[in-house]
C-alpha cells in the first residue's frame, strides 16, 4: 500500500542528500507537492501516480538548489557594497537595456558635486593643516606623520597629473569602448565613494596625530 | 508555448500583478498564470520559488507560513510598498514595448 507521507518524507531525504538543504525551502516545496497531488487526485489519478508526476514536475535538486544559490549571500553583499556607493540594484538588473541607463552628463555630474567638497576640503588640508600637524610630529620630537598621511600627500603633489590621467581615461573609454555605458555608472559611483572614504580617513589620521602630539609639544615647552 | 526568454522576461512582473491584487502562493501563482495565458504560459513548478525568494530578498515583497487545513502549512506571499514601485516601473516599460508593436502591426493591416 503506498504511503504519501512516507514517500514525502523521502523524497525530502533525498532532496537534502543532493544539496537542497534549508528546511524552509523544502516546507515549501513540500507544501507544493501536496497541493498539485490533491489536484491530480481530484482528477481521478492514483496517490502514487499523483506524487510520481508532482515529484517530475518540482524538478530535480541539483537544478533548484543552482538557482537558490543565486539568491544567497553573494548577491545580497554585492548590493550591499552597490548600495553604499549610491546605486540600487535594479540598476543593475536592468543594465543590459541601455534606454535604462543613466545619461553620461548626469553620471559625471554627480561624481563631481559628491567629491567637490571632498577635493576642496584635502586641497584646504593640504595648504593649511598638513604644515602645522608636521610643524607639531617635529617639535614634539622629531616624529613623522604616518605612512598613509605620507602617501596621499604624494599623491597630491602630482594631484594635476593624476586628474589629468584620470579624465584621459575616461575620455578614451566614452571615445573607444562599447561597453562603458553599462559600467559608468557603477565605476563612477565606486570611485567617488573610495575617494570620499581615502580623504576622510586621511583627515581624520591627521587629527588624531596632531591630538596625539600636542601633550608632548606642551611638555617640551615647560 | 511562449519562448524561454519572453517567459523569463515576464516572471517578475507577472508576479508582482498577481500579488498586487492580493496574496497568493507559488502553486496557485502558477495555476493561475497557466489559466490566464489559455496553458500558454507553463513555469517550471520548483523554478518559481528561487524566483519568489530573490524578489523577497529585493524587498518587493513579504512572507508568511498560514497554517490551513489539517496541520498543513502554506507559505503565503504579498506585496510591499517597494514592489509596487517595482511593478509600475515594468508596467510602464512593458507598455512601451506593447504600443511599439500595436502601432507597428495596425500600420501593416491597413
Amino acid at each position: 500500500m503506498f504511503d504519501l507521507d512516507q514517500a514525502i518524507a523521502e523524497w525530502r531525504r533525498q532532496m537534502a542528500a543532493e544539496g537542497l538543504k534549508s528546511r524552509e525551502v523544502l516546507d515549501e516545496l513540500e507544501s507544493h507537492l501536496r497541493d498539485e497531488i490533491e489536484q491530480q487526485d481530484l482528477a481521478g489519478a492514483s496517490r502514487e501516480q499523483a506524487f510520481e508526476n508532482a515529484v517530475q514536475q518540482i524538478g530535480c535538486a541539483a537544478a533548484l538548489e543552482g538557482e537558490f544559490a543565486k539568491v544567497g549571500t553573494r548577491t545580497s553583499v554585492k548590493n550591499a557594497v552597490l548600495a553604499l556607493a549610491g546605486i540600487p540594484n535594479q540598476y543593475i538588473d536592468e543594465s543590459m537595456n541601455r534606454s535604462n541607463l543613466e545619461p553620461r552628463w548626469a553620471t559625471y555630474t554627480k561624481a563631481t558635486a559628491f567629491l567637490a567638497p571632498a577635493v576642496c576640503l584635502w586641497a584646504l588640508s593640504i595648504l593649511y593643516v598638513v604644515p602645522k600637524v608636521q610643524q607639531i610630529c617635529l617639535e614634539a620630537g622629531g616624529y613623522r606623520l604616518p605612512g598613509f598621511v605620507r602617501v596621499m600627500i604624494g599623491l597630491s603633489e602630482h594631484g594635476v597629473l593624476i586628474c589629468g590621467a584620470i579624465v584621459l581615461l575616461l575620455g578614451l573609454l566614452e571615445w573607444r569602448s562599447t561597453a562603458w555605458p553599462r559600467y559608468r555608472r557603477a565605476t563612477v559611483g565606486v570611485g567617488t565613494f573610495v575617494l570620499n572614504s581615502v580623504v576622510l580617513v586621511s583627515i581624520f589620521i591627521l587629527v588624531i596625530v596632531a591630538l596625539t602630539y600636542a601633550p608632548a609639544l606642551f611638555r617640551h615647552g615647560k | 508555448m511562449l519562448a524561454k526568454e519572453l517567459v523569463a522576461a515576464s516572471t517578475e512582473p507577472l508576479i508582482l500583478s498577481l500579488l498586487s491584487k492580493g496574496e497568493s502562493y507559488g502553486y496557485a501563482l502558477i495555476q493561475e498564470v497557466k489559466r490566464l495565458s489559455g496553458d500558454r504560459i507553463e513555469w517550471t513548478d520548483g523554478m518559481l520559488y528561487p524566483v519568489l525568494h530573490r524578489m523577497e530578498e529585493n524587498g518587493w515583497i513579504k512572507a508568511r507560513w498560514v497554517e490551513i487545513e489539517n496541520g498543513r502549512k502554506r507559505k503565503y506571499y504579498s506585496i510591499k510598498k517597494d514592489g509596487h514601485h517595482a511593478l509600475k516601473e515594468k508596467r510602464e516599460q512593458w507598455a512601451v514595448i506593447s504600443s511599439v508593436f500595436k502601432s507597428l502591426w495596425k500600420e501593416q493591416h491597413v
